[in-house]
């Protein structure tokens, strides 16, 4: 571009230049995160977080032994297309920590947390690099991460540093046994699958549509469900069946297309199985026509959307999550235990909390069985601690403790009612919760239902 | 007494049946059974299934989804069959304390006048305890007298015409959005050659200002729809005076000035995550019904008017006024126009004015229309903002406009008959072809591909 | 000085990374297109996932390793074929846009649910399906770890040092390949063609071919560093996307464009930059100013500038020579 450089060079300028549009951005939306804190979580949990008084956990220090101190990674997505779901398994992982920590610690020590970003798949390189500098700092066991993409991204790094990887979340049926060094709480998507198309079945519906996004979490419990419906001689999947080919991308913004070729079908139900993406499918439904009410939801979307929609655009419907859906009083220990620990705001979703919860305290009571916190003798105590040698039930930490110092066996029920891990270090049993919508809120408790495999 | 009896009968012979077949045979459910219950099937009201109990029930519907009662439904199990009527709301359950096989039995002589049952009288249903097992019969015809619920499944036309005739119209929709948008990055293009990787980042601008505005702040919708449309210009100018313009005076070629955008691409996203955290924002917390002859939101209607206003408006800019034949002279030849009198650094700011404040609009009309904006919404529109503007002819309002309609009808129309995954691949695969056989796009002028 | 001792094992690590090995063999590719010949290919990445599936798909069906590694290669020339065949004649911004939406229709292709079978879908091939290919090639006991200072890794399985010893010799090789070709007449010509296509031409060069040449060579390279990359890791079509590609052009940037070392340096450079960043800021910033989320966020709006700030200030990297300026138009 000859004639343009002639001007002078104001090179202050230019730094200031480039940095602009992002302080631009920023300043116009000032107090963004403050007005949006309230938005998901209801006011309620709100006003009682406050009451609930959590503690910071400490920073794990990388000189210290990771044998003789619970050193606990924590692999949660802090940015990216998962990133709503990073505040709630944060408030999980620092809330059980806390709760350990009042206990008298792990082997007589404070436990303490090594938090990093396990990204996105899209970010794989970065996944891959946090995690090896979580492993660099010697962890004692890693929770996370929430993605199966991300599982299976860093399962070959985690593999050779032989460090146990327990997630709360990643359900894809292909992670199954897949490293003896990975064990998972939430449970398994035939689980909830079973329960919420046995209950779409009950309710009498004949012809069920499926709007899936083509993600391993979605087809999974698409196809669980297409199976029970299919199986009942009385229904059938009219539109999103296997192999059709009608999942629609995860990164999708726009769903016009996708519910008018479900509602040509004449549907007498929709399940929605999608996460953060439902918010936009809700409104391109309804403006079609569709009664909400006659719409099924998966523990990905099982959310409050009081904030959002027009007051009981969702009354009536239903859906299904693993355990208990997090109960006012757990939403607002969580919410407690993220801002405790550096949240800037409440989570807006609360999936997977529990999980996270179950998952560190299951860790810390392994390595108080093996009276080591190598990662090692916590991966041989895992099963153990969760039932598998059919202990007592216990139901917190401190409870747990007790009777391991008793020299008894235990079985851990925590907060999402999963059973003991099974041979292949997936759950062997668990509760699914069907709830359904008053207003805009999942809040009324229809029935829980026991899943085995 | 004597049906006491045999109901216990029952649960005692029943888990030997069944337990070979049934996958997880559960320790507990013969002792259960054993311990003294009454019957091992009751009819209940509702159902509540516990860890020793296990439920069978089902809803009867007729064809038009309304629910029908005191149809008459039998469970056995081998043992004395226990029957119940449907309640009010159609539905029907047993408990039963035994895990195992059961045939489930409609009366059909018991069903309203009009109705069959559309397959089968009868099933088998495995109890699993703990568990619900569903139980369904699909009947056929419609109740006399039943409300029929029009709005119970959608009206939509489903015939062949009826499912094209939708597309086409959300395919207007999507492309019109897309062409507000596409005409920013065309004209930036136009007259400065700078494939502006960061233009969609504008777009999500505008709907997160809108979600700031008008839910946050409650402002009446169409006060911040102005307000975004003139912030998000602004940013505009404040972008061309504080980096662009100094760039060009720098000399800095059109593919480092792209590297650059793609930068600022980065850079924004994470700023918009670092505000607004990873979820979906509304701009509006209302939903229309669809209505009239493209069978869309109201909304929507007025969406697609004010796009096809402000693209002529911006066609008329460009064709009749003053600034719009110099901003087309500097789209030309730059020296040129410089040579002649033309104030090319007022035009450029113009045009970055002019791009910013549209990608803002179609920002908050895209999040009003199709239901929020998350922060990488932008980021998957210019994989379509792209191909629109490319396959329209680069630097062109009116070929913007008119690829823009293009990828907008193939993603939609392209779901008829490809997979929907496939849609955005075909809309690339067009591009690609087009390119191929037509580089300059198909309203470009040849003299630009050189 | 504790926290300093953590961020140089962090960055040690990181430098042992194989991932690092492999972005910088794709980076080295890139700069082969966009550093010497000045051809604009934003959609390296899909080069990364072809040699990937190519592999994968081979060894999943039974392929023994080398015909994976074969089909993987030609998998790339004959998507730089296709690429380069309609847009090299045209300017250089054609090429962009058809490799990107090239690269795209891969990844969505790719992760379609009817190529299950064959692709695995969006969940991709997990890393157990076709890495015991590889390790049974390994002149090391498969079971067993060795230390080197503070870094203790297996000898033959997973992310082993098996893994990067042959991540870090394949780069090698590619560098020296690379430092040979440009200090050839071939070499001379592509970084001419760059310069000035013309005049290039005047010389009765066939320009087209060289073109094709270079897209080829570049192309085969990022497939070997994608193979590599899902050596450890898994082969995902979301993973290897447009993210990867930008990723890919700043490495190539930090470290110097059209040098044979810098794709290498802005790799060391880059994951050192993101986990030092991280580091730093969870340190020294109170959770008050920012959050524990925001910290991750922040870095890469940091990178994000970083990568303006560098291509406006030092357009020709670290190591790059400013009279070679990559950067044609």
């Amino acid at each position: 571009m000859p004639g343009y450089r002639s001007t002078g060079r104001r090179l202050a300028a230019l730094a200031m230049g480039a940095t602009a549009a992002v302080a631009l951005a920023a300043c116009s939306s000032g107090g963004g995160t403050s007005p949006s804190a309230s938005t998901g979580a209801s006011s309620s949990s709100s006003a009682s977080a406050s009451a609930v008084s959590v503690k910071a956990v400490p920073k794990c220090e990388s000189g210290a032994d990771e044998t003789t101190q619970l050193k606990l990674g924590a692999f949660i997505p802090l940015t990216g297309g998962l990133a709503f779901l990073g505040p709630a398994a944060v408030g999980g992982v620092d809330l059980a920590l806390n709760d350990i920590n009042e206990a008298g610690g792990v082997l007589g020590k404070d436990a303490c947390v090594n938090l990093v970003d396990s990204s996105e798949t899209s970010q794989a390189a970065l996944s891959v690099a946090n995690i090896k500098k979580q492993l660099q700092s010697k962890v004692s066991a890693i929770v996370g991460p929430e993605s199966s993409g991300v599982t299976y991204n860093v399962l070959p790094t985690v593999n050779g540093a032989k460090t146990v990887l327990f997630s709360p979340a990643a359900t894809d049926d292909g992670l199954t046994g897949v490293s003896p060094y990975f064990f998972r709480n939430p449970a398994p998507n035939s689980f909830e699958a079973s329960a919420l198309g046995s209950q779409i079945v009950a309710d009498g519906r004949t012809k069920v549509a499926f709007l899936t996004f083509n993600d391993p979490y979605g087809t999974n419990l698409r196809d669980g469900m297409e199976s029970v419906i299919k199986d009942s001689g009385s229904a059938e999947v009219v539109y999103g069946a296997k192999g059709k080919n009608q999942e629609f991308p995860s990164t999708e913004t726009n769903f016009g297309s996708d519910v008018s070729a479900a509602l040509a079908t004449k549907p007498d139900a929709i399940v929605i199985i999608a996460f953060d993406q439902t918010k936009q499918i809700i409104p391109a439904l309804v403006s079609a026509g569709w009664k909400m009410g006659n719409s099924y939801f998966v523990d990905g979307n099982l959310n409050d959307y009081s904030a959002d929609l027009p007051e009981g655009t969702l009354t009536g419907v239903k859906g299904a999550t693993q355990g208990v859906n997090p109960s006012p009083e757990l939403r607002a220990k969580l919410a407690a235990a993220y801002k405790a620990n550096g949240g800037s705001s409440e989570p807006t979703a609360y999936g997977y909390g529990a999980e996270a919860y179950d998952a560190s305290t299951l860790i810390a009571l392994a390595a108080e069985k093996g009276k080591s916190a190598a990662s090692e003798d916590i991966r041989k105590n895992l099963p153990a601690v969760s039932g598998t040698t059919g202990g007592e039930i216990c139901k917190s930490f401190s409870a747990c403790k007790q009777l391991l110092d008793d020299g008894k066996e235990i079985q851990y029920q925590g907060y999402a009612g999963t059973g003991p891990f099974n041979s292949k270090r997936d759950i062997s049993s668990g509760y699914i919760s069907i709830y359904q919508y008053e207003g805009n809120a999942p809040s009324k408790f229809l029935t829980s239902t026991k899943e085995s495999d | 007494m004597l049906v006491a009896a045999l109901g216990v009968l029952s649960g005692l012979l029943l888990p030997a049946l069944p337990a070979q077949a049934s996958s997880s045979p559960t320790p507990s459910a013969s002792s259960s059974a054993a311990a003294g219950d009454s019957s091992a099937i009751r009819a209940t009201a509702t159902c509540a299934q516990t860890d020793t109990t296990a439920c069978v029930a089902g809803t009867l519907r007729d064809a038009d989804t309304n629910p029908v009662r005191g149809a008459t439904v039998t469970l056995a199990a081998g043992g004395t069959p226990v029957a119940t009527k449907t309640s009010a709301e159609g539905t029907f359950s047993f408990t039963v304390t035994a895990a195992g096989r059961y045939t489930l039995s409609l009366d059909e002589s018991t069903l309203p006048e009009g109705l069959t049952p559309g397959n089968g009288t009868e099933r088998t249903i495995t109890a699993r305890l703990g568990a619900l097992s569903p139980a369904g019969f699909a009947l056929e015809g419609a109740q006399q007298g039943g409300e029929t619920d029009p709005e119970a499944t959608p009206q939509g036309d489903t015939s062949a015409f009826g499912r094209f005739w939708n597309q086409v119209s959300l395919g207007l929709l999507l492309g019109l959005l897309l062409a507000l948008g596409a005409i920013g990055l065309s004209l930036v293009y136009g007259t400065t050659g700078l494939s502006n990787f960061a233009h969609a980042e504008q777009v999500t601008l505008g709907g997160f200002l809108g979600y700031v505005f008008a839910v946050q702040l409650g402002v009446p919708f169409v006060l911040a729809g102005v307000i975004v449309i003139v912030l998000c210009a602004l940013t505009g100018t404040v972008q061309d005076r504080l980096i662009w313009q100094p760039l060009r005076r720098r000399g800095l070629g059109l593919t480092q000035l792209m590297v650059v955008t793609i930068g600022l691409q980065l850079a924004l996203q994470y700023v918009y995550q670092f505000i607004f955290g990873g979820g979906v924002r509304p701009v509006s917390r209302t939903i229309q019904a669809n209505t009239g002859p493209l069978n869309i939101t109201p909304n929507a209607y007025i969406a697609m008017a004010i796009s096809v206003v402000v693209l002529i408006g911006v066609g008329l800019l460009l064709q009749r006024t003053r600034i719009g034949r110099a901003t087309r002279a500097v789209a030309d030849n730059r020296p040129l126009a410089a040579a002649s009198g033309i104030d090319v650094d007022r035009i450029i700011r113009l045009v970055w004015t002019i791009a910013a404040g549209l990608a803002g609009l179609a920002g908050l009309l895209y999040a009003l229309v199709y239901g929020g904006i998350a922060w990488n919404t932008g980021a998957e529109l210019l994989l379509l903002l792209f191909p629109a503007v490319t396959l329209g002819g680069f630097g062109t309002a009116f070929g913007a406009l008119v690829g823009s309609l293009v990828i907008g009808l193939v993603t939609q129309l392209s779901s008829l008959v490809l997979t929907a995954q496939l849609r955005y691949a075909s809309a690339l695969l067009i591009l690609i072809v087009v390119l191929i056989f037509r580089p300059q796009g198909i309203l470009g002028r040849r003299s630009r591909v050189g | 000085m504790d926290f300093l001792a953590t961020l140089f094992t962090d960055f040690g690590a990181q430098i042992l990374s194989t991932v690092t090995a492999a972005f910088a063999i794709a980076a080295i590719g890139l700069n082969l297109h966009f550093g010497y010949t000045g051809l604009l290919n934003i959609g390296q990445a899909g080069f990364m996932l072809l040699g990937a599936y190519g592999f994968a798909i081979t060894i999943r069906f039974g392929g023994p390793f080398w015909l994976g590694v074969l089909v993987a290669i030609v998998a790339a020339v004959i998507f730089a074929l296709i690429l380069g065949l309609p847009t090299l004649k045209l300017r250089g911004y054609y090429l962009a846009i058809v490799t990107i939406a090239a690269a795209e229709i891969l990844r969505i292709v790719g992760g379609n649910q009817s190529l299950g079978p064959v692709t695995g879908g969006v969940a991709g091939i997990g890393n157990q399906v076709y890495s015991p290919a590889f390790t049974a090639l390994s002149p090391f006991p498969q079971d067993g770890s060795f230390s080197l200072g503070p870094y203790t890794y297996p000898l033959t399985v997973g992310d082993s040092w098996y893994l990067r010893i042959v991540s870090w010799i394949v780069l090698a090789l590619v560098a020296v390949l690379v430092l040979l070709l440009m200090r050839s007449p071939w070499g001379r010509t592509i970084r001419g063609i760059r310069e000035d296509e013309d005049a290039v031409r005047s010389l009765g060069k066939n320009v087209y071919l060289y073109k094709m040449q270079a897209l080829i060579l570049g192309g085969v390279i990022g497939a070997l560093g994608g193979m590599l990359f899902v050596l450890g890791t898994s082969v995902q079509p979301d993973s290897l996307g447009r993210s990867t590609t930008f990723l890919l052009y700043t490495i190539v940037l930090l470290g110097g464009a059209a040098t044979v070392f810098g794709p290498v340096l802005g790799a060391v450079l880059y994951f050192m930059v993101i986990i030092g960043l991280q580091d730093v800021v969870g340190q020294f910033v109170p959770p008050e100013i920012m959050s524990q989320q925001q910290v991750p966020q922040f870095g890469y709006i940091v990178v994000g500038i970083g990568l303006m700030l560098l291509v406006i200030f030092r357009p020709q990297g670290i190591l790059g020579n400013k009279k070679e300026l990559s950067f044609g138009d």
